[in-house]
């Protein structure tokens, strides 16, 4: 299950700044649609109380469509509310094969192509 | 027991493929350049690998992929379905049926099936005239699909769409998330993501059509072709304009996909796994021994409403039983589909040409009874192909047709369906089988047989005439098992044979092993069934016809002489006759035989319980059934009763 972290953020060189709290979701592991279900409540227990949200994905083994259409809603729900959602970092390994694969990193989305790796557009 | 299991639905998916693949295959041995029959093993290849890949076999959906490309350029007429690229694929089909049953395959015959595929595909380098010209030339089609929202929990997988999609060509793919709903409305299973294609590729719309073409049914297509001077950004405005380039090409592929179509909905079946039915079945049974209490009861009763209701429940369970057995039925083509594929190998290991021919196959038998029959009739097959059958340069100098002819045959004779097994060849030689059966100790030398007895030596224990043994007769240990399992299905075999004209085996199968209508009978103090089916008439033997026959056991039927067995005698009941004997006159085929019983109790829906095996050498019986007042009764095994009644009538005759 995915933890949830208040996030402390340094910024500025040698200079601590508490900009502002935010929650980390992390997910493992198989996100697949045999789990995708409780992955969702974890995220909409996340997103409620209008935190900004960051997703962690470490160790991720495999992925498929249900929980790319997951950060989908994620985001744009998010964008809907005024709430900031992001990657920890740009997806890798086999999420990224799944964007890839799934159309999710077309140019002309910039927003999505931002949202899922940083602005790198699909090679 | 579960019969949702996806694995298994797939497997049987995949199994009716194979098949599907195979009879295609081997109809364009005889037919290369059909078309129809070319895009359905393509169809039925492609099919298996989407769903292959759709339920995580990916070594099955890998290697069918190569076997589907082969053909892809068969249907481009780019290269002709030579013998030599059909062999290779109908090889690979069987290594393709071990990864979908999930056997172990040996490393490497993968590899070495695709080298020889590849080199077939290689070596048929006389291309046919292009048979799409416009292909040659890069097209630019638009693509819009999406899938019901239940696609994903049903196992559909639209990445795999897409890779395929890009193999095709180039490919621009984007999501569409329009309808992904927000978050806290949104049921994370459901699929409700969509795709735009923009894919530029010398294939037509055919090939499009195919990537989607086992989830046409269900899901939202869209294609659209752009000309080349089109903007892909500007398409959308235009709906009209593609379709009259797109509509060129269409009839063909949208007969094909309404096909499809109308044979997925055309006969709406429900697969339901075997063993339900023989549950079913089970209670079936179960229900009709209940019956014949009731109906027992009420006989006795002077009660009218519990009579009538007796009565009802008599049809009803009667209709029900006879619904089971309809719906356990399946036609012999399932048995018989399978051998134009043997024979295929047959011609190839033998080098002797082969026609078969199929008769009947529409004739139904019991599921369970297809399945026992299957490595029999195999076995037989093989038989007549081995030993019966000659080579073409024997056939020729024979003044016979080069090419042996092997018939299948199945046809429904009363509650039985007769299934021959026919070839033209040498005939059984008799010589041999008697030298074989001295040699062996299953006769002694010089003992008389009738031609009969001989013939059926074959399928004594061990017996084999093969001087040189191949690997398709195998090694003289499967005749007598063939015959076993034959009367474990309570059939019967015969064979008939000419000289130089070829031999007859006669499998004579009963339409189903769980339920009969009888004929009950009393003898002495015990109660017997004879199958309905069997029975021709029954008539009286009176006193006095039986002092006179107590010599020779026959009477005389409508001018013919019928032998005539005392049940009393033949178990030995040790009770006097009644009065009034009566004969029930039995049938097997063109054998009679009477049977002499003290009294006829009327008719009896059997249900059949296997003897134990203590009792399972007892030849006279067939099995037991409970009746209605908890008593059991023995069914008469007729065939065995009538060889003994026909054996014992010609000692007679010898004796004078």
């Amino acid at each position: 299950m995915p933890a949830f972290v208040a996030g402390i953020y340094f910024h500025m060189s040698g200079g601590l700044v508490l900009e502002y709290s935010e929650k980390l979701v992390s997910f493992s592991g198989s996100l697949t649609i045999g789990v995708i279900s409780e992955r969702y409540s974890a995220l909409v227990g996340a997103m409620e109380q209008g935190a900004p949200v960051v997703i962690g994905l470490d160790e991720v083994t495999e992925v498929d469509l249900t929980f790319a259409q997951l950060l989908e809603a994620a985001r744009r729900t998010a964008a809907d509310r005024g709430q900031v959602i992001r990657l920890e970092k740009p997806a890798e390994g086999p999420l990224l094969q799944v964007l890839q694969r799934g159309g999710f990193l077309d140019p002309e989305d910039a927003d999505r192509v931002n949202f899922w790796v940083g602005g790198k557009t699909q090679s | 027991m579960s019969g949702l299991d996806p694995i298994e639905t797939f497997r049987q998916e995949a199994q009716e493929l194979l098949e599907q693949v195979e009879q295609g295959l081997l109809d364009l041995a005889h037919r290369p350049g059909d078309r129809d029959l070319i895009d359905a093993v393509f169809r039925g290849l492609h099919t298996l690998k989407g769903s292959g890949a759709m339920f995580g076999f990916d070594a099955l959906a890998a290697f069918t992929h190569h076997c589907e490309t082969a053909f892809d350029r068969v249907r481009k007429g780019e290269v002709p379905a030579s013998p030599r690229l059909v062999a290779c694929v109908l090889a690979a089909q069987d290594h393709m049926r071990a990864l979908a049953e999930g056997r172990t395959v040996e490393p490497g015959v993968g590899e070495a099936l695709l080298a020889d595929l590849h080199a077939a595909v290689e070596g048929g380098d006389t291309p046919v005239a292009a048979a799409e010209p416009a292909d040659a030339a890069a097209r630019i089609w638009k693509i819009r699909f999406s899938l019901p929202a239940d696609a994903l929990v049903n196992g559909a997988r639209p990445l795999p769409l897409l890779d395929e999609l890009r193999d095709l060509g180039e490919c621009r793919v984007r999501v569409v998330t329009d309808d992904v709903p927000p978050l806290e409305d949104l049921i994370p299973t459901e699929c409700r993501l969509a795709w735009e294609v923009l894919l530029t590729t010398p294939h037509g719309r055919e090939a499009i059509d195919d990537v989607f073409i086992f989830v046409i049914d269900e899901m939202t297509l869209d294609v659209e072709e752009l000309t080349a001077s089109q903007p892909a950004e500007t398409i959308a405005a235009q709906d009209d304009k593609p379709a009259s380039t797109a509509q060129a090409e269409k009839p063909a592929e949208t007969n094909a996909a309404q096909d499809t179509r109308a044979a997925k909905t055309g006969g709406e079946t429900v697969r339901v796994p075997a063993e339900r039915l023989d549950e079913m079945m089970d209670r079936v049974g179960e229900l009709v021994i209940a019956q014949s209490r009731l109906k027992q009861l009420a006989s006795s009763s002077l009660d009218t409403a519990l009579r009538a209701v007796a009565e009802e429940i008599e049809r009803l369970a009667a209709e029900m039983r006879d619904t089971m057995m309809v719906v356990r039925m399946v036609p012999v083509i399932q048995l018989f589909g399978r051998f134009r594929r043997l024979i295929h190998d047959l011609q190839n290991d033998t080098g002797k040409k082969i026609d078969l021919q199929i008769e009947g196959e529409t004739t139904e038998l019991d599921k369970t009874v297809i399945e026992r029959l299957a490595d029999p009739l195999v076995h037989l097959v093989r038989n007549a192909a081995d030993h019966g059958l000659e080579t073409p340069e024997q056939r020729l100098a024979a003044g016979k047709p080069e090419a042996g002819l092997i018939r299948l045959s199945a046809r429904q004779s009363g509650a039985e369906v007769l299934i021959t097994i026919t070839d033209d060849g040498r005939g059984v030689d008799r010589d041999r089988v008697r030298a074989k059966a001295e040699e062996n100790g299953l006769i002694t030398p010089g003992q008389v047989l009738t031609d009969n007895e001989l013939l059926n030596l074959i399928f004594a224990p061990g017996f084999s005439t093969a001087a040189t043994i191949t690997n398709l007769s195998g090694r003289g240990v499967g005749m007598d098992v063939v015959k076993k399992t034959i009367e474990g299905l309570r059939g019967a075999l015969d064979i008939t044979s000419n000289p130089g004209e070829g031999s007859v085996v006669s499998l004579r199968i009963p339409l189903t092993l769980a339920i009969i209508d009888g004929l009950l009978v009393r003898v002495g103090s015990s109660r017997f069934v004879i199958p309905l089916a069997n029975v021709e008439e029954c008539v009286e033997l009176s006193p006095a016809q039986d002092l006179r026959s107590t010599g020779r056991s026959l009477i005389t039927l409508r001018d013919e002489l019928v032998p005539f067995i005392r049940l009393r005698e033949q178990f030995k009941t040790g009770s006097a006759p009644d009065p009034h004997q009566k004969i029930v006159v039995v049938s097997t085929g063109q054998d009679r035989v009477g049977l002499v019983v003290d009294q006829i109790l009327g008719d009896h829906q059997t249900v059949i319980k296997p003897l134990s095996s203590f009792h399972a050498d007892v030849g006279a019986f067939s099995g037991a059934t409970i009746l209605g007042d908890g008593g059991v009764a023995l069914i008469l095994d007729i065939p065995t009763l009538v060889q003994l009644g026909q054996r014992h009538d010609a000692q007679m005759r010898v004796a004078g």
